[in-house]
């Protein structure tokens, strides 16, 4: 029999309920899926078929197409993501730059906004014909036929791509702006005392020192852009090249094709898990810093 | 001199790029109020234009008699309401555990709760879904809820323990040397301290219920449990879409965000850095 500490025996009607909630409705349906995966039975529990749907995921022509549409999805909003919102938290500011608030929560407002609303607006925006986007554009001369935004592989991913970074780059610029209001005042004063200029200072003083934060936005930006199912979902059906495997995932659920899902969806739980891991990894070091 | 000159020019082109970038947020809003005050003939009209010629609140009218919106509302709030509720009754309290006790897989659990606000939806929308079939619980709105608590629970978990572990050790242990009990403490001293960190923690878990698209999308079939994410994108799926009332829906939906948003802006902000991680 184990024994339990004081603290133990306190903690346990705190922790009893929450924890078997918790079993319940996440550890179990991991477990479930996982099962699931090397079934070959559709409602679990059936016959073991071992890695079969993996090897039938692996052939599977969509397969490798997802994993490039996540590769460009999730490397496109990442890096604009992040160059757009340091840009914004760095211009903001700026010392002689007035009315900080103002800009930051106007901008913000694009991260608050409901995603379903997002999309819907963006997919109302983005029509071919009647959309306001090709309409401007075409008024401002930048193009003279309509561009099929949404409906073609040449600007669906683009699209999509453009709407996330609008409502992620004003995260990654909140955040950021936390990092800077933290850095010490006076390494700014006596590098200019020695006379560096506003990228030297920017390339060894700012950036160095708002490494940590910098890669905590980027995984948390990254994790969001494999996990996202509804922008895509809503505003072209995973069509014209932009099935991420988090639509492939859904795909093959709706046609019921259960284990092949399954297997997929192991493989995008295996993605997001390795950076979700590094993610944990940072947090914990700045929780035993504290 | 030179170099105030220096300054206020790239003053100037800041605030240009600035300006440029809040109309390029506010683009969308501006568009949904546009569009949703239109009359139908106005909204495919060429060119496009940005002030509707014969506003009408027509759209609006349609939304809220004749379209499922209003219910779907209802459905949104009971089952944010209840996703909320649960998460920090049992999130709450396991946070508090978290934050005060010494125990055995102390550490592992609380990176266990950090690390389920990353899994991916469409992961655990499979084996949800059929475990709701086999309790008939699905088109229900107590399934969706429940299901929600899977974002709530470790959401609520995770920013709590970080509440709780700000209040020092020290003002719970005077009070028991004075013989106040365990639930004494911290019904009437721990809770009153971080009251507005729990209803922040709240606001943030019933937001997060609110626009939940990717269960809520498997786990509803009719209007019984619909809530207003797939509400929206019901209007924008037909063969025909009606622009003009999808975006008077749109505007509906979002408002009661921006209200709440400009309500707690500060503790909203506060809630990201103590890693609240669900977008």
């Amino acid at each position: 029999m184990m024994k339990l500490t004081k603290d133990e025996k306190r903690a346990i009607p705190f922790l009893l309920p929450g924890l078997i909630v918790t079993a319940i409705l996440i550890v179990y349906p991991l477990f479930y899926i996982v099962t699931m995966s090397f079934s070959d039975n559709s409602f679990g529990g059936g016959g073991f078929a071992g890695i079969k749907n993996y090897v039938s995921l692996f052939h599977n022509p969509q397969f490798p197409k997802a994993i490039r549409s996540t590769l460009w999805w999730t490397f496109g909003t990442v890096v604009l993501s992040y160059a757009i919102g340091t840009l914004l938290a760095l211009l903001i500011n700026r010392k002689s730059i007035k009315l900080k608030g103002f800009w930051r929560g106007m901008i913000f407002i694009a991260w608050i906004i409901p995603g379903v609303v997002k999309a819907t607006t963006w997919k109302w925006m983005f029509q071919t014909d009647g959309g306001i986007i090709n309409y401007m554009l075409q008024s401002l001369g930048v193009i003279s036929k309509n561009i099929p935004w949404l409906t073609s592989s040449k600007f669906a991913l683009l699209s999509v791509i453009i709407v996330q970074v609008w409502s992620c780059a004003p995260y990654v610029m909140l955040m950021m702006t936390a990092g800077l209001q933290q850095l010490p005042a006076d390494l700014y004063e006596s590098a200019e005392l020695d006379g560096a200029t506003w990228y030297e200072k920017l390339l060894h003083i700012t950036f160095p020192l708002l490494k940590d934060i910098s890669f905590i936005c980027i995984l948390m930006v990254l994790v969001w852009a494999i996990n996202e199912f509804s922008l895509i979902f809503i505003m072209t059906q995973g069509g014209h090249d932009t099935t991420t495997l988090a639509m492939l995932v859904y795909n093959q659920f709706k046609v019921l094709n259960i284990n092949l899902a399954s297997a997929s969806a192991i493989m995008q739980l295996l993605i997001t898990m390795i950076f979700a891991g590094i993610y944990v990894r940072c947090v914990v070091k700045e929780d035993e810093e504290e | 001199m030179k170099r105030n000159t220096k300054t206020i020019i790239l003053d100037i082109l800041t605030y240009i790029f600035l300006a440029t970038v809040v109309v390029l947020v506010l683009m969308p809003l501006l568009w949904i109020i546009s569009t949703s005050l239109k009359p139908a003939i106005e909204i495919f009209q060429k060119p496009p234009h940005w002030i509707p010629h014969n506003p009408t609140v027509s759209n609006y009218v349609g939304v809220i008699t004749a379209s499922e919106i209003p219910r779907a509302f209802l459905n949104s709030f009971l089952v944010g309401a209840l996703a909320t509720f649960l998460a920090l009754a049992l999130g709450g309290s396991a946070g508090y555990a978290f934050a005060r006790f010494k125990f055995r897989g102390n550490k592992f659990l609380s990176l266990f709760m950090l690390i389920s606000q990353m899994l991916p939806l469409t992961v655990l929308m499979i084996p949800m879904y059929y475990m709701e079939n086999k309790m008939s619980l699905v088109d229900t709105r107590f399934g969706l809820a429940l299901a929600h608590l899977v974002i709530c629970m470790p959401l609520v978990t995770w920013m709590s323990r970080g509440y709780f572990k700000g209040i020092p050790k020290e003002i719970e242990e005077s009070a028991m040397v004075d013989g106040a009990t365990q639930m004494q403490i911290i019904g009437r001293i721990i809770l009153p301290l971080i009251k507005p960190s729990i209803a922040a923690t709240g606001i943030y878990a019933f937001v997060s219920s609110w626009n939940e698209f990717a269960l809520a999308n498997v786990l509803t079939r009719s209007i019984q449990s619909r809530t207003v994410p797939i509400a929206l994108n019901e209007f924008s799926t037909f063969f025909k879409v009606d622009w003009g009332q999808t975006m008077a829906a749109a505007a509906i939906i979002t408002v009661p965000i921006i209200v709440v948003f400009l309500l707690i802006q500060k503790q909203f902000v506060a809630g990201l850095s103590a890693g609240a991680v669900k977008g």
